[in-house]
């Protein structure tokens, strides 16, 4: 999608600049990176009206929805020249027949249940209280008695046990 | 996991900080685009984070939300002999208040429950819904999962369910709805229509049987195939408006007769943002996140 070099000036916001700037280091490419900020920008708007639409942090969310819109875009490059039907139809067809997918995701729920719940106590009550609660890591480090790189630490550790455990792989591998 | 991983999962955690900056961003492009496998492994650290939201978590019950109560027959499926629909026993509960009740179908075991005006709701194992049921309004809200429902329709009192942002009510039918994520879902319409927006007052897109729909950050896209020969332009932004959330409008009158002609898939943006290029004709950003302003490309003028 193009934009207007006026439409582009009229802007005037640091966030979009900060989000501009940011895809032009993930693309490498001014026309994807523009592309890519109108998408996020269309998305934030969108999060602002909706009715959940205080997002504490604008800068973190617009990046995660950035990186997620240019994810999608790389995955559906990739199939398209694999030669594959777009992802769309793939998603609505796993949905229908696709037994197998089912059983999988299934199966990574438990593998992930049970990881987190053997998960020491710290990153088992900081991902609790940051996944499930909601809280910002400013109010669990004040809820457990802990610095905030310590809860940020106690989650990474929580995340990374339940990636392995998802895709059925070691901590340590 | 290896030290990419680890690397990523920092970063998932660093973009749920509030005081993630402008220099933290910067980094953080840096590293998503030394390598491919940053971006992959990115991808999947999200995709985990996002499914550990869908885990089977205790949660403090709320007021008027004890589990099992009012109306609610529920049917206990035999795992193997789920897609039978076989019914192997009955639990009947006493019809107690109209105030909202949750019903979970726990991790490896799906549920059938037959709701209190016979309409049935198939949930997929892990799948947690909040069923308030009363004189006007038929409510579901389904907060984890999958379930396929199929309703007994009552034009006084609409089937309604509400997940991810997004409210689906039945024009007489039977449906599905699978979310993905906070703010991605899947909805197919087996039978009859269904209506999706984001509140009961506004049917923003109807699917039909056979169709399926996406909603991926809120925005709500109908997966079809539709044919053009030689459509007005004015033809296929009205088609494609039809199948989609995010509207197409026409900004300059002299370009609503350019001919168009396409087989495409009516939720692929992409490729109706190439048809429209070739057409000379190029989509632009409005103040409105839900429209997108169709105008004359300006290196091709007429």
């Amino acid at each position: 999608m193009a934009i207007d070099a006026d439409e582009k000036c009229n802007w005037g916001d640091e966030l979009l600049q900060k989000v501009y700037r940011f895809a032009l280091g993930l693309t490498k490419n001014k026309q994807d990176a523009e592309d890519l900020t109108v998408e996020t920008w269309l998305r934030l708007e969108r999060r602002a009206a909706a009715p959940q639409g205080s997002v504490e942090n604008q800068l973190a969310y617009a990046i995660k929805t950035a990186t997620n819109l240019w994810i999608d875009i790389c995955r559906r490059e990739r199939r398209k020249a694999d030669g594959q039907e777009s992802g769309r139809m793939q998603l609505s067809a796993a949905l229908q027949v696709d037994p197998d997918a089912e059983a999988i995701a299934e199966e990574e729920a438990e593998r992930m249940e049970i990881a987190r719940d053997h998960l020491p106590e710290r990153p088992r009550e900081v991902f609790r209280l940051v996944r499930h609660e909601g809280l910002t890591f400013v109010a669990v480090a004040a809820k457990l008695g802990i610095s905030v790189s310590t809860a940020k630490r106690a989650l990474r550790e929580a995340l990374v046990a339940l990636a392995a455990a998802r895709t059925d792989e070691g901590v340590g591998k | 996991m290896n030290r990419i991983h680890h690397e990523a999962a920092h970063w998932s955690v660093e973009l749920l900080d509030e005081n993630f900056d402008g220099t933290q961003a910067d980094r953080f492009a840096r590293w998503l685009s030394e390598s491919p496998e940053h971006l992959q492994a990115f991808a999947s650290m999200q995709q985990t984070w996002d499914r550990s939201g869908q885990l089977n978590i205790p949660a403090p019950v709320e007021r008027g939300q004890q589990e099992g109560s009012v109306g609610i027959r529920t049917v206990v499926f035999d795992v193997l002999a789920a897609a039978a629909v076989a019914a192997v026993a009955w639990l009947l509960i006493n019809i107690g208040s109209p105030a909202a009740q949750v019903v979970k179908a726990d991790t490896g075991v799906p549920k059938h429950i037959v709701l209190p005006d016979g309409s049935q709701a198939k949930l997929r194992a892990s799948t947690e819904m909040v069923v308030k049921f009363g004189s006007e309004q038929r409510e579901i809200t389904l907060s984890r999962g999958e379930a396929q429902f199929d309703v007994v329709h009552d034009a006084r009192r609409p089937f309604s369910v509400k997940f991810a942002d997004s409210v689906a009510w039945d024009l007489g039918t039977r449906f599905s709805i699978r979310l993905r994520g906070e703010h991605e879902a899947d909805l197919i319409v087996q039978e009859g229509r269904v209506c999706l927006g984001r509140d009961l007052q506004h049917c923003e897109i109807e699917v039909a049987a056979g169709e399926d729909a996406h909603l991926d950050f809120g925005v709500w896209k109908v997966n079809t195939w539709l044919t053009f020969w030689g459509a007005p332009l004015s033809e296929f932004v009205a088609e494609i408006n039809r199948h989609n959330q995010r509207k197409l409008q026409i900004a300059d009158p002299t370009i609503a007769d350019i001919s168009v002609g396409a087989i495409i898939q009516s939720g692929d943006l992409d490729t109706i943002k190439i048809l429209l290029r070739k057409n000379r004709v190029r989509i632009k950003a409005s103040g409105n996140p839900d429209v997108l302003l169709l105008v004359r490309d300006p290196g091709h003028l007429p």
